[in-house]
């Protein structure tokens, strides 16, 4: 094959003027030859390293593709972070543990209680076990705090926000957990307290028996298995019987679940699983119902995406909030 | 662009928006799909944004970035070639033509890549080209017209053009030499 076709060969391959059968031949004669096979590649490698000049508009195509950019980073930096808490609650409970064990066997009353926080930031969550044995499972963007005399004999913790419970069972001391709204007070029993500030607080019951009680200590309920309270700010009580109560703790393992759930409601959780900021920008799609299942997997991209595909619901991202929006008809 | 650290987000996100356009053209050089070549950068970001805390000594970031996009881009063709020949799902040509361009990746001197050295470089070559030649080659390599498109412009024949564009890149591989890895024997 002469000089004079292969040249103009490669150089139409490069332009892409050639057909399959054209680029065959290309190929079959380059394999003979070692020369031709390095003017191929330079000229590839010089074509790259001209495309990497700056061109007019990248600066819009890279800020389109960095937004893209920021919701992956997001889903990787919670996982990471997450492991550091983990860590992080089992030094705090070995901290208490040792202290409640001191004072027990001491029998030591504190003269002053101190109470110690422990916050869940958006994005993560955390489980803790407490000295009494009993288990604390507590969602992203909550705040517990608890006394510096914790002990068997002094159950008592204060929450805002969500949280699991599995109690162990101790008829004399009674477990008492402490929210804005409400005391709830057990004895051995598994139940989910739902009390994030300016939201709608809920003490949804799945084993044993507890006791509600309401801040101002007008109302006084006990949840049987499956009840799910809903206590209103002015100190209301209102019981229902709950479906799928197998699934209210099912955000332990990372997965959300909603049955007819309104939008603002779902928004509240997203914001803080995935420490992202949401507004909703047309009203009227707030109190629209959503069922859902997002698994622990689920990124915030893939969620968006769902809905938008699902409902007349579009999404803008600007910078860090993300923007729901009825579609443009 | 040059001692860029990464000690805070401004910095990360202005070296993504500096670099992402341009690696993802020059990626799509070798993987053939825009879509496959969006991909491979935006991988080779969280990589580098995974690692940011310790690349802050990291002197020359973009060569850095750089070397990381042709490892993954080597990477990927090498798995794409292997799994089309088991799964025989792409032409002969097709993975041939892959194959070449893997072969051409590998080849791409990476480890004095300057990147202002080769802006100069090609500016310079460019600028030694006599005018009709430099408007051609302009047109094709950077405003992505056709030759078809450009022999219409000027009134001329493709085959011109073609011997136009020839001359522009006999020029720039002289140029980018050092580049070019000669030991390919």
């Amino acid at each position: 094959m002469n000089c004079y076709y292969m040249e103009e060969e490669l150089n139409k391959y490069f332009s892409n003027l050639l057909s399959e059968e054209d680029k065959q031949m290309l190929f079959t004669e380059l394999d003979k030859d070692k020369v031709w096979q390095k003017e191929f590649m330079d000229e590839l490698n010089v074509s790259s390293v001209i495309r990497m000049q700056e061109k007019a508009g990248d600066i819009f195509y890279a800020q389109r593709k960095f937004k893209q950019f920021r919701l992956k980073t997001k889903k990787i930096y919670v996982r990471k972070v997450s492991l550091q808490i983990v860590r992080y609650v089992a030094v705090i409970m070995l901290a208490i543990g040792s202290l409640a064990l001191y004072q027990y066997y001491n029998g030591a009353e504190s003269p002053q209680v101190e109470y110690a926080d422990f916050e869940v930031p958006a994005g993560q969550r955390a489980q803790l076990i407490l000295p009494d044995g009993t288990a604390i499972w507590l969602n992203a963007g909550t705040k517990l705090s608890y006394p510096s005399d914790f002990s068997a004999k002094n159950r008592r913790i204060y929450l805002e926000g969500e949280g699991y419970f599995e109690v162990e069972s101790d008829e004399k001391n009674p477990f008492t957990v402490h929210t804005s709204l409400m005391e709830v007070r057990v004895l051995g029993t598994k139940f989910n307290v739902k009390s994030y500030k300016d939201e709608a607080s809920f003490v949804t019951l799945i084993k044993g028996r507890v006791e509600i009680t309401s801040q101002n200590a007008t109302n006084k309920v006990t949840l049987n298995p499956s009840e799910q309270a809903f206590i209103s700010e002015a100190g209301d009580i209102t019981l229902s019987t709950k479906n799928g109560i197998e699934k209210i703790n099912a955000w332990m393992s990372g997965e959300l679940f909603y049955l007819n759930e309104p939008l603002k409601n779902i928004v509240k959780d997203l914001e803080r699983r995935f420490n992202v900021r949401i507004l909703i920008k047309d009203k009227e799609l707030e109190n629209d119902l959503f069922t859902s299942h997002l698994d622990e997997k689920t990124t915030i991209e893939q969620v968006l995406k769902r809905l938008k595909a699902t409902r007349g619901l579009d999404y803008t991202i600007k910078g860090d909030q993300i923007e729901l929006l009825n579609i443009k008809k | 662009m040059k001692h860029i650290t990464l000690e805070n987000k401004t910095d990360f996100e202005q070296l993504y928006l500096c670099y992402y356009p341009k690696l993802v053209r020059f990626t799509r050089e070798y993987v053939i799909s825009v879509e496959d070549a969006e991909n491979i950068v935006q991988d080779v970001f969280l990589v580098l944004w995974e690692q940011k805390d310790s690349l802050m000594y990291v002197q020359d970031v973009p060569s850095f970035l750089f070397r990381l996009t042709k490892n993954k881009c080597v990477d990927f063709l090498r798995h794409k070639i292997m799994s089309a020949e088991k799964n025989q799902c792409l032409r002969d040509t097709q993975i041939r033509e892959y194959e070449y361009r893997l072969r051409s990746m590998e080849q791409f001197e990476d480890n004095r890549f300057e990147e202002e050295e080769v802006s100069k470089l090609i500016h310079n070559a460019i600028q030694s080209l006599p005018e009709k030649c430099k408007e051609i080659f302009l047109l094709s390599r950077f405003e992505g017209m056709s030759h078809q498109e450009i022999a219409r412009k000027y009134n001329i024949s493709q085959s011109t053009v073609n011997n136009q564009i020839s001359v522009a890149m006999k020029k720039l591989k002289e140029q980018l030499r050092k580049y070019l890895s000669d030991n390919i024997f």
